[in-house]
């Protein structure tokens, strides 16, 4: 039916309101640990990724409470825990966002 | 507080679990320290770093860096001769692959597209002024020994160091 400016309004109408929102940017540290262990494989032990996160300046443990199980989560097997990577899709489009894929000059050297 | 129970690990990357490279390589000092160069890059090491990041003994540790040092895999800045600093060579393209290899590994192992993603990102980043289409054109191929054309080509013409070769027999 034609509005009052002569429009088909069923055209114009919206049938369907639909928010999306992208979820949000994991920070920089955050990004270059993802780096770091999908370079060892996606999956490595506990300790050591503990010792990465806290020389980098966050609690590992409490990063992870904030993120899905499905992207990243702790394992065990023999008694001993594992970080495992799961979602690589994510972590590479942050570690592209952040140009952290391959090595090179544009990032910035830590402190001697 | 309750203990948190975590989840058994998938029986199929139990093989893989604390090995560089998935074990591609075998396991030993060299190795190590080229995974730990892999994952972090960007900063300065000592030989003491290594020490407690790997595990390994002094000689060992030192022997490797000594080789990786020689192979460009790494720089070493003597100022303090007591206290040698290495710094991962980021123009040695042996880094660039070892980093790239990570990535494959993942890919036969899982299926995913990282490798792939990577390199899209390399060539999208770094590489694009020479992968960049300059002009296009079309050949024409002609056996000389038939005398029988065989056909039109398209050609994308980009400033790479590669030349275009004709195969024998053809003009």
């Amino acid at each position: 039916m034609p509005d009052n400016h002569g429009h088909q309004k069923d055209r114009c109408e919206v049938t369907e309101k639909r928010i999306i929102t992208s979820p949000p940017k994991p920070p920089y540290k955050l990004t270059e640990f993802l780096a770091w262990l999908k370079k060892r494989g996606a999956t490595w032990n506990l300790t050591q990724c503990k010792r990465k996160c806290e020389s980098e300046g966050f609690d590992l443990e409490d990063t992870l409470k904030k993120l899905d199980t499905d992207k990243i989560a702790i394992y065990i097997s023999k008694g001993q825990k594992y970080v495992v990577l799961k979602n690589k899709p994510w972590a590479d489009q942050w570690m592209i966002s952040y140009n952290l894929e391959v090595p090179h000059h544009g990032q910035k050297q830590k402190g001697k | 507080m309750p203990v948190r129970e975590y989840p058994e690990l998938p029986k199929e990357l139990e093989m893989y679990v604390d090995k560089p490279y998935g074990g591609l390589f075998g396991d030993n000092t060299q190795i190590r320290i080229i995974i730990e160069i892999v994952a972090d890059p960007y900063r300065y090491y000592r030989p003491k770093d290594f020490e407690e990041l790997i595990g390994a003994s002094a000689p060992s540790i030192r022997a490797a860096l000594k080789n990786l040092t020689d192979l460009g895999f790494l720089i070493k800045d003597e100022t303090d001769m007591q206290h040698p600093i290495y710094q991962p060579n980021l123009d040695s393209k042996k880094l660039l692959v070892l980093t790239l290899l990570s990535y494959a590994l993942i890919d036969d192992r899982d299926g995913t597209q990282c490798l792939d993603d990577a390199i899209l990102d390399h060539c999208d980043k770094r590489l694009k002024d020479r992968t960049q289409t300059l002009a296009s054109a079309t050949y024409k191929s002609y056996d000389i020994e038939s005398k029988v054309d065989t056909g039109t080509y398209s050609v994308k013409i980009a400033q790479t160091n590669s030349y275009f070769k004709y195969s024998e027999g053809k003009a």
